[in-house]
């Protein structure tokens, strides 16, 4: 079955690529406009249904079966704007609310008992956005200006499911703060800086930093044609379009032991958020034409950690010893190439992706060490107007890295998934 | 699947009677994000541009700016003229702003409901003197209305002749569209709209299509902030 798979992996590999988002010419762009008196709002969502196949492997505790049933998105979308100064957008996902708070129905008294997964929790956006003539300012809950993954929208993904380079699992995606934007060129130029609490998801646990430290975080785009990633309506351009983009992010923050800890993934340091400063760099290509396209980005992150005798400062030891000389830092890195095409003729598009993480020792993506991560997708989007429903049949396995293997070298997330999406 | 890379070339609008125009002239505009453009009433040698971070501007045949608001931050997509009252789409808010042609003061507004995303409102207007009707086109999926001279729908009429439409302008008795992404001017007829001609144009986003006194087509581009002029083959 195995090599079935890999032959049909590498088949795909020999189709030219995309991203599906840029390319989905059939694309509709969901959402319902009501109008009052010029104030305007927007009702939209999107929700996703799979069937997932997880195969057993060697080793696997679990006694139950991995193949399920599930609803992945049920996402409810409002965005206004009032007179066209100020926007506002709030989103919540309602399939993740359960997931969120653990919360265990078949118990008599069902208590919510938090995730450990706080990239998971429901509310996806909530800010709003004051527009100048000079800048846009974005004040509240949202997605950090930092990589191209993790700005993309989901349902604009032809894939069922983001990698671990942006799914949250690697970097925090979302935080509360204050970000300015403002395009030049007309919108050649975009570049967004903003300033934030540092701790991700949690902050909507309300766990604060004692160090009371912000993050820094601002992302520079370049591109031949306005391909701004806010708008993902550019579809199918007759001439070749390509995008550069460049990231940076600062984060210095201090972990601590008890209630509100940080540290949540019981296998070691996670690379989220360090006791210590993080600064991560990174950057990413996109180019597209004619219903072909590919991405690739990358990120690196280099880690000081503080003088506190955690896991990371003895992991800091360990390699002085081992290269015999002082080493002050810790360094990470992931990236992942992804290729497609969509027909708009066949409504059809074929991707495939490729990424892979390189941690240090003891340090993992939510208990995964370093691992190599091949995943590739079929999509059809049904012709129903004004509409956009689409199946998509999504496989991934992981390939883990000699570095890190170990007993968690067999990875519980290898599948299939077949679903489909609908937007509204 | 290499195979069906015709057919997909044909989806978007490659054709063999498709006539490849080259612009004889081009001007950068001094405005931001150029969405339409009509004939100046008081100038049949001068053009109202609108942008969609709201702007009204004037523009002489040569493209030089001659005055403009400032941006209101309204999303304008479309422009027409009717009598002497410039009548600006604004695409998001599903509004027609009337304007003053004198002082491009916004004398009075009227909403017209269109439901889907915000962004994918209104794209063109146009005038229809013989008949005394607007044409009004949305971008994707094509959809093109027909209202009366009191600017109320009467028509909702399907498009699928075409992918996808950024503007349209009435001109010597016909409807001619225009196409953003298939970079493709279109001649249709004004009763069923059937495509009679087509023109292929090299500008990357065009949004805004009229004609001067010439007859030359002129283009304005969003992403370039460029007038093209064209002659008709």
């Amino acid at each position: 079955m195995k090599k079935v798979l890999t032959i049909l992996f590498s088949a795909f590999l020999l189709v030219p690529a995309f991203n599906y988002a840029q390319d989905g010419a059939e694309q509709y762009q969901g959402g319902h406009t009501l109008n009052f008196n010029g104030n305007v709002i927007e009702i939209g969502g999107f929700t996703t249904f799979y069937y997932q196949m997880r195969p057993k492997y060697t080793g696997d505790t679990k006694s139950s079966s991995n193949n399920v049933f599930t609803v992945d998105d049920a996402r409810l979308s409002l965005r206004g704007w009032i007179q066209g100064k100020l926007m506002f957008h709030f989103e919540y996902n309602f399939a993740a609310l359960g997931a969120w708070l653990g919360v265990d129905p078949t118990t008599s008294k069902p208590g919510a008992a938090p995730t450990t997964s706080p990239k998971d929790q429901p509310l996806t956006e909530c800010h709003f956005t004051y527009r100048t003539p000079y800048l846009d300012i974005k004040v509240g809950y949202m997605k950090v200006p930092y990589g191209l993954l993790n700005l993309e929208d989901k349902i604009g993904s032809a894939f069922l499911e983001r990698t671990k380079f942006g799914n949250g699992d690697y970097d925090p995606r979302r935080d509360a703060g204050v970000m300015l934007e403002k395009s030049f060129w007309h919108k050649h130029i975009d570049l967004s800086a903003g300033v934030y609490s540092g701790m991700g998801e949690n902050i909507i646990f309300g766990v604060q930093d004692p160090s009371g430290r912000f993050s820094y975080a601002g992302r520079a785009e370049f591109s031949n044609v306005p391909l701004k990633w806010v708008e993902w309506d550019m579809n199918n351009r007759s001439q070749p379009a390509f995008r550069l983009g460049l990231n940076a992010k600062e984060n210095d923050k201090t972990q601590f032991s008890g209630n509100g800890s940080l540290t949540w993934d019981a296998n070691g340091e996670n690379v989220r958020t360090i006791d210590g400063e993080k600064f991560s760099y990174g950057g990413d290509a996109t180019a597209m034409w004619h219903g072909f396209s590919a991405i690739f980005e990358w990120t690196q992150s280099e880690m000081t950690p503080h003088n506190d005798g955690n896991g990371l400062e003895a992991l800091l030891a360990q390699e002085s010893a081992v290269s015999h000389k002082q080493v002050n830092h810790l360094y990470d890195g992931a990236w992942y190439l992804e290729g497609a095409y969509y027909s708009g003729l066949l409504r059809s598009g074929v991707a495939v992706r490729y990424d892979e993480y390189n941690l240090e020792q003891n340090i993992t993506i939510q208990g995964a060490p370093n691992h190599q991560l091949r995943s590739c997708v079929f999509a059809y989007v049904f012709n129903i107007p004004k509409t956009f429903l689409q199946f998509k049949f999504d496989y991934a396995y992981r390939i883990p890295l000699a570095h890190g293997a170990g007993p968690s070298a067999h990875w519980s997330e290898d599948e299939m998934r077949v679903g489909f999406q609908y937007q509204f | 699947m290499l195979s069906l890379l015709p057919l997909c070339s044909f989806r978007l609008g490659h054709s063999d009677n498709v006539t490849h125009l080259k612009p004889f002239y081009h001007h950068v505009i001094a405005q931001a994000e150029p969405s339409d453009i009509c004939v100046a009433a008081a100038n049949p040698s001068h053009y109202y541009v609108v942008g969609n971070k709201g702007s009204i501007g004037e523009i002489d045949e040569n493209g030089v700016i001659l005055r403009k608001t400032k941006n209101s931050l309204c999303d304008y997509e479309g422009v027409c003229m009717m009598g002497n009252t410039i009548l600006a789409v604004d695409e998001s808010a599903r509004r027609i702003d009337f304007v003053n042609e004198s002082d491009f003061k916004v004398t009075r507004s009227i909403f017209v409901h269109y439901g889907g995303p915000r962004n994918k409102g209104f794209e063109g207007i146009t005038y229809v003197p013989s008949q005394k009707k607007f044409i009004m086109v949305t971008e994707r999926p094509a959809l093109l209305f027909e209202l009366n001279d009191q600017l109320q729908v009467t028509a909702e009429v399907k498009m699928p002749q075409f992918y996808e439409l950024s503007s349209v302008t009435y001109h010597d008795g016909f409807l001619y569209f225009l196409s953003d992404e298939a970079h493709e001017v279109m001649k249709c007829d004004l009763t069923d709209y059937h495509i009679i001609q087509r023109w292929k144009i090299p500008v990357t986003n065009p949004e805004g299509i009229c004609f001067d006194k010439d007859n030359n087509l002129l283009i304005v581009s969003d992403d370039m902030a460029t007038l093209f002029k064209f002659k008709m083959q």
